[in-house]
Order: structure tokens, then sequence, then C-alpha cells
């Protein structure tokens, strides 16, 4: 739609726009391709032998063809199939909690003027600066040691929900604030609904550009997250597709071609979140909602 | 509006911001506590026994000159990140919302270095900064590109920076693309009826409706920069000669590579107090311009 | 419909997070080392109650008659040696099935950091594969006593890692930092059979770099750039191993620099150094020798682009990948000036089995034992540490050969006896990342004698050794 009346536009407006637009386009694309050119080396590596990454890694093709070897080589070394589930697991639940409780907390604190309310948002935020070394040892002997939780999913899951809050609080804090209308609220408090029916009915669909956002900032982050996930998942099968790559990494070299292969794998389930994703992000659903 | 009782209020507060503040304390806030209370004692990190030594280890870091000297390195760092990301990602998102062909197809590109972390972006990075620049004919000529940036104390600051950019502005770019589709079209609109063009729409409409998205994105830059340790690690690990070493790097090597992990983990408080200052400082300012608008 | 949701979410994770807590209580009483919270029905099954354990062990029980029958439990080992891993699930795989034991193996290459974090996690592995100076470290406290092990007789004791004359460490592989050579190249400049034993020292190697120089090979010296191999290595292993090639000599020279002795009137520091600048020399990556990359260092040395890569027995996995079978290799000890010293390689037992006494369960431990012992005493065993994992091994009584040319040589020198080893004494943990970088800024022309020399010195005035 958006797209076809910019063309119009574009027609309309005479030569001048229209350079203008295929300047921006070539700029575009120019960026997209220097962006790019380390993700292409990764998928053009990962069908080389090893010999030729170190030796070539520019050339595109490895003598002796596609090594579409690395690619079974990678999913049974790692035991893909596991590791997959095991990421699937604890990204899915853990962006599942993020983006349902952490939303309804932004929106209290945004909301209300509660002594409560005004202390949550300040220990949230300061949050974002503590250094994860700072409670890595500690968590480990609290939950660890003491509570005995870790090597469960579960407990990852939990936490994950726990550090992340923060970030997704304040995402969808500045959202709420500034594209929430609070006529709205109003409007559904009059016609007699409780608070949570509220929230849910009214402000929730708003969010949806912004809890996209928050989604695919999760999904990136845990599904690519190490370290946690590497203290709290020792057990083998319990391994995420991250921890699961490390397997190709040795004490002095890697086993490159098995790695790249590896990362592409775990790599494109995120894109297609990504895309399938984009659509919400690209809505302008407030101005309508406003409207209505 | 209606006054709301005790009772109420603290429900509300518990049904609506429990669940992420019970998560929030049990897992950042014990731990966080817990490791304040290491920091008074001369523990190894290994050992079962743990001395009580008072402020030894914060007086220790402040006389500490190889931490300030990371810790004003970083800051360095910070400043020249905080501002390439989101120039960059700012320009990148009013590019690819402006209706330009296959903007979603382009989006997508961008994001992607996100994707790549760990041991592939410093093997992928090294041969770039390695063997690609240098080999390229017609950088041959230019003196920057004749060396692994890498090997020269300034250039792999550089480089660190560089790469950082590129990771991050990607994601920044979400952020500010969802604060710019989030501005209702209807305002939008109005002006254009009115007569303003897209020059002044830009200026007068979405910037003033979307700071929230610029205090958002520089926050997160700047935390996100203040803590880097995986990029360090990955791309430089430090070097060379432990030019590049920035704060997270620094701490973790006195907590875990020399065994004081009281003093590491003190200069982690120390660390983020510094971070917290400045953090405050951000929001705050970034709050007036909100009122302004 | 919406509150009801909500509150199900609640309830949810409340739920979950007593769940978790729960599940693993129960886990923690049968085996800690196993605990698992998500399958707390089949953990159950685990603690050794003779009559279970033996009903279900009988089928493997009945395969091997001697084996005992360990019903069921689990160990965890922790690898730091990531290149044997897969040979290492195999062989433990196989011995387990025999003993009707679990093994779960993972792997690490800081050693240091995920001991630390499993030990405060209280989740430490049964079997712990580490580099010597976390059994220094840990030993006292973590490390079940060794000593009365039957294998101390056959080589535990001289490279197995003591702290204070008790052995924690179950000595698993021999290594030995040096120049790894490529005999073919070489041969193939000078036209005559190369023989280490005649460059030995740093005046005849130089020769032989010059000759080769003259014969087309413009750069014959491999040059690493990393932290480890500069600094851990080249630095760590040759100026206090050979002050004399006995610990005393090491300890008394870094007492001596606390005594304020000038390390620049040190022989084996003006001996390092002198190797240094001809390894600067004839570096093949000196145009930017700080950019030097491993792997194409193993090419290098692998196809013969150069002859002498300053490094250690370790290379081999990661060499073999350039290797098409034409060339011959081999490994020689840096050169000296100190004719006691020449010819001598540096070889320790890199790295060290530790079991765990804190959690561990007496049965886990008597299990890790005996699966030591096989390997040492049993054919089987004896053939899987070689055969498998491609080590060298430190027992004496092992009749397998090695199995890569590089280590080849190194047992030469081991049945030679022509091997320093300086322990128990060693550096703090920290020795290479504070020295490698005077090292690296040395090899890029940032520095100067005098600076590594003070910063070793000023080192040693904050450090002891153990």
């Amino acid at each position: 739609m958006s797209e076809k009346k910019q063309e119009k536009a574009v027609r309309v407006g005479g030569s001048k726009r229209t350079a203008a637009e295929i300047t921006k386009s070539v700029l575009a694309f120019l960026l997209f391709i220097v962006y790019m050119i380390p993700f292409l080396l990764v998928v053009v590596n990962s069908f080389k032998r090893k010999i030729s990454i170190v030796k070539t890694p520019l050339q595109v093709l490895d003598e002796e063809g596609l090594q579409f070897v690395n690619y079974s080589n990678a999913y049974v070394d790692m035991d893909f199939l596991q590791a997959f589930a095991n990421s699937l697991i604890v990204t899915g639940c853990s962006v599942a909690l993020l983006i349902v409780l952490s939303s309804m907390c932004a929106y209290i604190l945004v909301r209300k003027n509660y002594l409560a309310c005004k202390i949550s948002f300040l220990l949230l935020i300061s949050y974002m600066v503590v250094p994860f070394q700072v409670i890595m040892i500690p968590l480990l002997s609290i939950y660890g040691s003491t509570f005995n939780m870790l090597n469960s999913r579960l407990t990852l899951i939990v936490m994950n929900f726990g550090f992340g809050t923060c970030f997704a609080m304040f995402l969808c804090h500045g959202f709420i604030k500034t594209g929430v209308p609070l006529a709205l609220e109003e409007a559904a408090i009059i016609d007699g609904c409780g608070p949570i029916q509220t929230f849910f009915k009214i402000v929730l669909p708003l969010l949806k550009p912004i809890l996209s956002t928050v989604a695919i900032l999760q999904v990136l982050g845990l599904w690519n997250d190490y370290l946690l996930p590497s203290l709290v998942l020792v057990r083998p099968k319990l391994h995420t597709l991250p921890i699961a790559i490390r397997t190709f990494v040795g004490t002095f070299s890697s086993d490159y071609g098995n790695m790249m292969a590896a990362l592409v794998m775990t790599v494109v389930p995120v894109i297609i979140v990504y895309i399938a994703l984009q659509k919400y992000i690209i809505g302008g659903v407030v101005a309508g909602a406003v409207k209505s | 509006m209606r006054k709301e009782s005790f009772w109420t209020k603290t429900k509300l507060f518990l049904i609506f911001a429990g669940p992420s503040m019970l998560a929030f304390t049990c897992f950042v806030i014990f731990p966080f506590i817990y490791g304040i209370y290491l920091t008074l004692t001369s523990w190894d990190g290994i050992s079962k026994t743990k001395e009580f030594v008072g402020l030894a280890n914060y007086i220790t870091t402040f006389q500490d000159e190889a931490f300030w000297t990371s810790i004003l390195l970083t800051f360095k760092y910070v400043v020249c990140v905080v501002i390439l990301v989101n120039v960059i990602a700012f320009l990148l998102a009013i590019l690819l919302t402006s209706g330009i062909k296959g903007q979603n197809f382009l989006r997508a590109g961008f994001f992607t270095p996100n994707l790549i972390g760990g041991i592939v972006l410093g093997f992928i990075w090294t041969f770039i900064f390695g063997r690609v620049l240098p080999n390229l004919s017609f950088l041959e000529s230019i003196p920057i590109f004749q060396k692994s940036w890498l090997s020269d104390p300034n250039m792999a600051f550089w480089a660190l920076v560089l790469v950082a950019t590129w990771q991050q502005s990607g994601y920044m770019l979400l952020i500010y693309i969802a604060g710019i589709v989030g501005v209702p079209k209807d305002y939008i609109e109005a002006a254009s009826i009115d007569g303003a063009n897209a020059k002044q729409i830009t200026w007068y409409i979405r910037l003033p409706l979307m700071m929230q998205s610029f205090v958002i994105c520089l926050f997160l830059t700047l935390t996100s920069a203040f803590k880097v340790y995986d990029l360090n690690l990955s791309l430089t690990e430090g070097g060379p000669y432990g030019t590049t070493k920035m704060a997270s790097m620094t701490i973790f090597d006195t907590a875990f590579t020399a065994h004081q992990y009281g003093l590491g983990q003190a200069q982690a408080i120390v660390f983020f107090v510094i971070m917290l200052v400045v953090a405050v400082i951000q929001v705050f300012a970034g709050k007036s311009k909100e009122v302004e608008a | 419909m919406k509150v009801k949701k909500a509150l199900a979410l609640i309830m949810a994770l409340t739920m979950a997070a007593s769940l978790a807590a729960c599940g693993s209580d129960t886990a923690t009483e049968s085996t800690p080392a196993a605990a698992e919270p998500e399958s707390t029905v089949a953990e159950e099954a685990a603690p050794a109650e003779d009559t279970e354990a033996a009903a279900e062990g009988t089928e493997e029980a009945a395969a091997a008659e001697d084996a005992t029958d360990y019903g069921g439990i689990t160990l965890t080992v922790m690898n730091s040696k990531p290149e044997i891993q897969d040979a290492l699930e195999a062989v433990t795989a196989a011995w387990g099935e025999t003993h009707n034991v679990t093994f779960e193996v993972y792997e690490t290459d800081s050693p240091s950091d995920m001991l630390a974090q499993r030990y405060a996690a209280g989740d430490p592995p049964v079997l712990a594969i580490v580099d010597p100076s976390q059994v220094t470290e840990m030993g006292e406290e973590r490390f079940l006593d060794l000593s009365g092990e039957d294998w101390v007789a056959d080589g535990g004791d001289t490279m197995g890692t003591k702290v204070n004359d008790v052995l924690y460490g179950f000595p698993l592989c021999v290594e030995a930092p040096g120049m790894v050579y490529n005999k073919t190249a070489i041969e193939n400049i000078t036209g005559e059979e190369f023989v280490p034993e005649n460059y030995t020292s740093p005046e005849a190697f130089e020769e032989l770099l010059a000759t080769l120089r003259e014969g087309g090979m413009e750069n014959p010296v491999i040059l690493n750039q990393e932290d480890w191999s500069l600094g851990g290595h080249l630095l760590g292993s040759n100026i206090y191993v050979f002050q004399d090639g006995t610990p005393d000599g090491a300890y008394a020279f870094v007492e001596d620099l606390k005594n304020g002795a000038d390390i620049m009137e040190n022989e084996m520091f003006q001996n390092l150094m002198q190797d240094y600048d001809i390894f600067i020399e004839y570096n093949i990556n000196k145009d930017d020798p700080l950019a030097a990359d491993y792997d194409l260092n193993a090419s290098y040395i692998a196809e013969g682009e150069a002859a002498f890569w300053i490094n250690g027995t370790w290379v081999w996995p990661d060499m073999s990948t350039y290797v098409d079978g034409t060339m011959d290799y081999g490994v020689m000890p840096i050169p000296k000036t100190n004719a006691d010293m020449q010819g001598k390689i540096y070889a320790f037992a890199s790295k060290q089995i530790a079991i765990d006494k804190e959690v561990a369960t007496e049965e886990q431990q008597a299990a890790a034992k005996d699966f030591l012992n096989w390997l040492v005493y049993s054919e089987e065993g004896q053939s899987a540490l070689v055969n498998d994992l491609e080590i060298v091994v430190a027992f004496t009584n092992n009749p397998n050969e090695p199995t890569n040319p590089v280590n080849a040589v190194l047992k030469t020198y081991i049945d030679a006896g022509l091997t320093v080893d300086s322990a128990p004494f060693s550096t703090p943990s920290d020795q290479t990342s504070v020295l490698a970088p005077h090292m690296q800024a040395y090899l890029a022309g940032q520095e100067t004698i005098d600076d590594i020399a003070a910063a070793i010195t000023e080192y040693w005035q904050t450090h002891d050794p153990s």
C-alpha cells in the first residue's frame, strides 16, 4: 500500500524527486552490503574445508566443491535437535513471560504514582548498569550451592525473566508514556472495565509495535546468550545452541567449517522470527485506535 | 480520580508489578547484596574461607592505576560508540522508513550483525582487519590499511569502535524505527495539509514526538558500551600488549585470573557507581528535553 | 477471561519457581553431582541400594565378570583439553558400560574460571581434567589425596602435581614447549641430515638460520603473537625451569629477584633475550608480528614454508590439517648458552586429573579411582591413552608408541632422560597476563629489554610462586 503511494508521489514530483529516491536506494543498498559482508563471509566459509577457510577465506568455492558435510557434521556433533529444542524452550518461555509480565509492570509504573512504583522503577533501571560479573558468582552460590536449582531449564527461564524484565519494562515504559492515550483507558473504565481488563483489552493491543520490538530484541539476546546458560546448564543434555557450538572450539585453533555451519543453522530461525514480527512493528496502530 | 485505598493499591501493584519485582529481587538484588559483602573480604574465588578485610579492597581499587587507565579508556570508547551508533542508527532508520523499495528486506540485513558473536566474530573480523584490508590493492597507498588494525594500539581501539558500531546500530535501528512509525499518522497528515514540507515535518513533528526513542537508545548504547566485554575478548583480547583492556575485562581478570575475587568485585562496584552517575545524568537530561517537547 | 489468564501466568511462575526448588532438593539427597531437577524420578533410582542396583546392572555385570558394578551412578568429567573430547567420551562410555556408570563429559577452555564457578555453585565435576596450577591452588581444600594409589610408583610420583608433598593430580599427558621443526624442509635446503643435537646453542642455531635464509627460505622461524605463547611458554618456561633444571633453582631465582638481584645479570634471562632477538630477526611474520595468525602458522610449518615453530608438542591436531604425508617433523629444545642445560627439553604433565572430595560420594570417588587405575594398568586403558587420546603418557609401564611424529620425538627425549621439570614450582596464574604484554610490546619494537626486566622484577615483588 504505502509503497504504491510512494511510487505515485515520485512520478508526480518529477525528476528531482526521482533522483533523490534513487540516491537513497543506492545509499541504502551500499550500506546494506557493508553490513552484510561479515555474515556473507560466514555463509560462504561454512561450505569450505578448514584448510581453504584458513588459506583463502575470500574464495567463494572450495576446490573440492561445496562442503555440505560441514552441516551434517555440525548437526551430529552438536546434537543439534536436542540443543535446538533446549534453546527453543528456554527462549520461547522466557520471552513469553517477559512480554506479558514486563508490560504489565511497565503499565503500573507509568500510570500509578505509588511510592512502591517509583522505587521499583529506579531499581529496575539501575540494574541496567550493573555488570553481570558483579552478580555472577553470588548468583551461583545462592541458587547452586544453597538451593541447588542449577541444571534446570526452568531455573534458566525464570532467571532470564528476572534479568530481562528491566530492559523490557524500560522499553514499554517509554512507549506507554508517550504512545498510549490516557483517554482510551478512562473511557474503558467508565464502561466498567477493571484495571486488568483495561490493560489486556485496551492497552496491550496498542503496545504491539513496541512489544514486537521487545520480542525481537529478547529473542535475539536470549537465543545467542552464552554466559548465563553456560553457568546454569552444565549437563550436556541441557545445552543450548550457543553452548553446543563450543564443541568446535579448540584450545588453540578451532573447527571453523563446522562452527560456521553451526552458526548459520543457529541464526536462520532468528531471521525467520524477525521477518515474521516485522509487520507488527510497521504499524501505525496507535493513530487508528485514537480515531475510533 | 477517585481515591484508592491502601489495599487496592497493594493489590494492583502486586498483580501488575509483582512477578517482575519478585524475579528481579531474587536474581538481582539478593546476589548484588551478597556481592557487596564479598567486596569486604579477601576471598580468592576458590577457597572456602572468606576473611573479612573491611574496606581494604576499595582502598586498593582507588590506588590501582591500571584500573583507572581502563576506566578512562572505557569512557573514550563509550563516547565514540554512543555517538556513532546513534547517529548512524537514526539516519538509517529515517532512510529505511522513507518508503524506499525493499525496505523490509534491507532492515533484515542491517540486523544480521547482531547474530554473529563470540569466536566467529573474532575470527571474521581479525581476518578482515588483518588480511582483507591490507591486501586490497586500492587501499595499499593509504598508511592505515597497510598493517592489521589489531596490531597497533590506536587502530585496535578504533577497530573495537567500528565493530561495535556495526553490531549495535542494527539493534538501535529497530528501536528508532519503532519510534518513527509510532508517531501518529494523523499528526503528519495534518501537518502536510497545513503545508509543511518533509524537513519541517521531521524537525517539528517527528523528532519531538520520538524523544522517548532517543532517551532509550542513548541509555542502552551507553550502558552496553560501558559494560563491553564479549567484543573486547573476542576481537582484541585486550591486546596489542594490553592496550585495549576495558573496565569489564580488567575486573574479570582481577577476579578470575589473578584470583583476587574480593578486589575484582570491589572494582566492579566502583565501576557500577560511576556508570550509575553517568546514566542518571543522561536520563535526567533526556527528561528535561521531553518536557520541552 | 484475561484476568484468569494473567493470574494463571503468575501462578505458573511461582509454582515453577517452587517446583524447581523442590525438585532439586530430592535430587540432592540421592546424588548431588548428578542432580537434575527435571527428572527426579529417574534420579531417585540412582542411590546405591545394593539390591536394586544389582538387579539393574545384571546384564552388564555378566559381560565383564571382574568389573565392579557401581550401580548406575553418574560421574561428571570436566575436560579442559578440547581436542580429546570425542575420544574421551568414547573411552569413558566404554568403561562406563562394563562398570554400570554413566559419564557426563563437558568441556571448557578456561579450567580455572570453570572450576571456580562449579565449586561456587556446589556442583563440581567428580573428575576434573585441569592444568597443574589449579591442582596447586585448590588441591588441599577440594581434591582427594591420591598418594595411596598404585600408579604412584609407576610415574605418578614424578609427574603428578603435589601440594606440600601430598599428591592430588593424576598426570594425564606429558607435553613440552620447544621448537617444532619441519625436518624435510630443512634438509631440502642444507642437503644434509638434520641433527637437532648440533644446534643447541644460540650461535649454532643462528648459523643454521642464516644458511636457510641463503638457501632461499627467507624467514625460517615462526613466532606466535598469543600471550600464552610469548608470556606463558617462551618467558614462563625458560627463565624459571632452566635456571638449573630443578625446582630449587627456580625458587632461588625468584627469591633473589625479591632480594634485589639484577635480572639483567641473570644468565637465563640473557639467554632468553638472545634467543628472542634471533627469533624476531628470522620471524616469518616480521612485517606485522602481532598480527600473526595461529592457523596460518600451523600451515607454514606443516607445508615447510618455515622450518621452526616456537611452540610445543601440542600442535599436532592443529597442524595435521595441512600435513600431506610427504614431510617429517619433530620437536627440539630452545637454544641454550649454558652447557648443562643444552639439549634438554622442559617436559611436564600439562594436564592433571583430580578427583573431587567435597561433594562427590564415596562411591563416585571409588569409581573415579578405579577408572584411573584402568587407564594405567589395563591393556585397553593403556591403548586408549596413546592411540585414542593421542597423548604422551607419564607412566613408565605403557608399551604403546606415540601416534604422531612430534610426540614420538618427545618420547625419545623422555626415554633418554633429557628432560627437565620444575614441579612443584609454579608461577601464579596471572603471570602470563601480566608479563606477556611486555614480551608482545618488545616484539612490536615498543619496549626494550630493560622494560621487560623491570616488569619481571616488579611482578615478583608482589607475587609468590607456589
